[in-house]
């Protein structure tokens, strides 16, 4: 039985999210769904309440997938159509753990992490040639994670090994010759959640080169890296608008874990939610106007739209 | 929803109900039932015991015994957050537990396996034999009203290269034999459980259950169709499961859509969350053991094993992401419930791995394997607030005296009503002694 297998979300907003910063639910969206929601509120877009990390749009922003703990235990890349809250795993097999996907500008290509045995592996999926491509680890050994596509496509960010940012080459797809450590070699830090800029020029990502986890930026060739934020705390899993202009993360700065904004150089920090509970995973909508997040509400772990202050 | 032998998954696979049979038959402990031989010994502090069992080995350090003035290469990238208990830190992945903090001990000084050793749950060998279980040993003198005495909750029981739970030495009942081996339940995120244990007949629901009429019908339509050699095995478990699952208090137990929503939330919407809420019903059913294993193997990367605590790589943003917050909010849930209903008094809650990380972290952002760690103690007589014991400025040896895993089970098994006496003469935990410090 699938679980995701066509289930309609309620579309209704939630009271508890009233108290997030922000928000004028303004313009239509493209999403006939949402033109229902009242302005002010934050929309609430799946209603299971299932763990569900590292929301990501898909081109156009009609869709919308993210991993979720099944209820077989194992994660799941599950599609959501924003229109009628329709979902359905997107991945048919059961028996296997994908998550973290990742989607090049035009939809040609995703990626994904998916487990191996006591391994996880990278997978390009090019949905135009309908192959999958299988990301070498060479000397990342065996353990992967959080790919990121390249805007066009041809490249792919990810964490593996002694949590070092590796690139490759899906063009060349050379294997072993076609990966590069980014990260310094040796360096006795992580670099976690890389994410390339939607104009291909700069890779984001969070570090603890400095102790805590600060949000950090590289050019795609891995060179002039330097610190965005200094804060106390856990600074993570940051995502560029797509005008490369922005960077949404998370941070527990002010005690909880909240969404905030920030300029892409790192000016002009602020926060977006505020919320006891946590607010995390922030994803972009293709128009640059809106964010989705998940929220943890009383347990319950949801994805919210919210707007972004221009 | 209840599910007895949904078979949903199973189905899928092609497994027919013959075939299950036939495997019933080889696995006997999916259908044992531990028999309590004596009734339980007076009244004792811990009418239930909760064993939260953190497979993998958590990080002690990242957790419940932060350092923050090591070096950078032991310390770790966590701020450290004052708790309620004047002077203590916890580190920030655990902010609800550090508001709670003076709702449970901590035990920072215990010195558990070097390895992923069960012997945490069973404090040792037993005479050259694996070592029966805390909750077997629980189980063989305290009975439950309708339910079985050791139940033991998992999101899975079985991973996809064929490991089970059931054959990791410890997990039950050892030199007992299969008879005190655990009462198996799955519990999905959804708050499903799957009584697999139980596993009976195709499509056979719960409610059908208190028909016993249709359940005689059930199992001669069985007994024709099936193999009779294991047949009569099954059967005569299942008769017993059959005698438990009939009554309605049974059933209820692990029935976890009478729970009212909010309260399932607060215990988060995974597979550990609703393991725990369940557990607590178990307790309120009277049962006087229940191990909820946070996962059924050790690694984080392992399909379906509701990733485990064993971080040797990318540790931190396994805490950050998954352990921390899930851990946190299930924990703190299940503190505040049985405070709430009256029965943190008589409940012992405890929760361990089966070791703690090393201090100095590898060259892959996490910790390996360390005997020292931090274990978790609530309820029936512990002092909340108290911490027990003290490690060094890295975290790697206790400076006081070690708490050792017989000490963990002779204390376990003494606030069950298990006496010194009874514990001779089952040969078991022998040297330990109760670890005062807690009480």
């Amino acid at each position: 039985m699938s679980y995701y297998k066509r289930r309609p979300i309620p579309h209704r907003a939630n009271s508890v999210m009233n108290t997030v910063v922000l928000i004028a639910m303004g313009a239509a969206i493209g999403v006939a769904a949402e033109q229902s929601t009242s302005a002010g509120e934050p929309r609430q877009l799946t209603s299971d309440g299932l763990l569900k990390p590292d929301p990501v749009y898909w081109p156009g922003g009609e869709q919308i997938v993210y991993t979720v703990e099944a209820p077989t235990g194992r994660m799941r890349l599950v599609r959501q159509n924003l229109a009628d809250g329709a979902t359905e795993y997107v991945h048919q097999r059961e028996d296997l753990s994908d998550r973290e996907p990742s989607v090049s500008s035009d939809g040609s290509k995703y990626a994904y992490n998916t487990v191996d045995g006591l391994s996880s592996r990278i997978v390009v999926r090019d949905v135009s040639q309908s192959r999958d491509i299988l990301v070498p680890r060479g000397k990342v050994a065996d353990w992967v994670n959080w790919p990121s596509l390249s805007p066009d496509g041809k490249q792919i960010v990810f964490t593996g090994g002694a949590a070092y940012l590796y690139k490759y080459d899906l063009v060349k797809a050379g294997g072993d010759e076609s990966l590069v450590q980014l990260s310094e070699a040796d360096a006795p830090y992580s670099d976690l959640w890389p994410r390339f800029s939607p104009d291909g020029e700069r890779i984001v990502f969070s570090s603890r080169r400095d102790n805590d986890f600060e949000i950090y930026v590289m050019n795609a060739d891995g060179e002039n890296q330097r610190r965005l934020t200094e804060s106390p705390g856990v600074d993570m899993h940051p995502a560029c608008s797509p005008d490369s202009e922005r960077i949404a993360f998370t941070s527990n700065r002010d005690g909880n874990y909240e969404v905030y904004l920030m300029q892409a150089d790192g000016s002009n920090p602020r926060r977006l939610t505020n919320h006891p509970e946590r607010d995390d995973f922030p994803a972009w909508h293709p128009d640059g106007q809106h964010l989705v997040i998940v929220s943890e509400r009383e347990g319950r772990f949801d994805l919210y739209l919210i707007e972004v202050p221009q | 929803m209840l599910e007895v032998g949904g078979y949903r998954s199973q189905s899928c696979r092609g497994i027919t109900r013959r075939a299950f049979v036939a495997a019933a038959a080889v696995a006997p402990w999916t259908l044992r039932l531990p028999r309590s031989h004596a009734a339980a010994e007076g009244s004792p502090p811990a009418r239930s015991v909760i064993m939260v069992w953190l497979w993998g080995g958590p990080s002690h350090l990242d957790t419940f015994d932060p350092k923050p003035d090591a070096p950078d290469q032991y310390r770790g990238p966590f701020r450290t957050l004052a708790t309620r208990t004047p002077g203590i830190h916890f580190t920030e992945i655990v902010p609800r537990l550090a508001e709670r903090s003076d709702s449970f001990a901590v035990v920072r000084s215990t010195r558990l396996a070097a390895n992923h050793d069960m012997v945490p749950l069973t404090g040792g060998r037993s005479g050259g034999q694996v070592a029966p279980n805390f909750g077997s040993i629980v189980a063989r003198r305290r009975t439950a009203p309708g339910l079985p005495a050791f139940i033991s909750v998992a999101p899975r029981t079985t991973l996809s290269h064929g490991f089970k739970c059931t054959s990791v030495p410890g997990f039950g009942g050892g030199s007992f034999g299969a008879a005190y081996d655990p009462f198996i339940v799955q519990c999905a995120s959804t708050g499903d459980t799957d009584l697999t244990s139980l596993r009976l007949l195709d499509g056979l629901s719960i409610d059908r259950l208190s028909d016993r009429r249709q359940l005689a019908g059930e199992l001669d339509r069985l007994r024709r169709t099936a193999d009779s050699a294991p047949i009569e095995q099954w059967d005569e478990r299942v008769q017993d499961a059959f005698t438990l699952l009939s009554s309605s208090e049974g059933r209820a137990a692990f029935d976890l859509s009478r729970e009212r929503e909010r309260l399932r939330g607060a215990y988060g919407r995974t597979s550990f969350g609703q393991s725990m809420l369940l557990a607590r019903r178990l307790v309120e059913a009277r049962v006087p053991y229940i191990q909820v294993n946070w996962s059924l193997g050790v690694d984080g990367l392992e399909e379906g094993s509701n990733m485990g605590w064993d971080t040797h790589r990318n540790g931190f943003g396994q805490l950050i992401n998954y352990h921390g917050p899930v851990f946190d909010r299930a924990f703190s849930a299940l503190l505040d419930d049985l405070a709430e209903r009256g029965l943190l008094d008589s409940t012992l809650v405890v929760a361990t791995g089966e070791m703690g990380r090393t201090p100095k972290i590898n060259n892959t952002g996490g910790r390996d394997h360390w005997p020292t760690c931090s274990t978790l103690w609530a309820g029936a007589g512990v002092v909340g607030g108290r911490i027990v014991g003290e490690t060094d400025k890295v975290g790697g040896e206790p400076i006081t005296s070690p708490i050792t895993p017989v000490m963990v089970g002779t204390t376990i098994a003494e606030l069950a009503g298990v006496s010194a006496q009874a514990r001779a003469e089952m040969r078991v935990l022998d040297g330990g002694r109760v670890i005062h410090e807690l009480l």
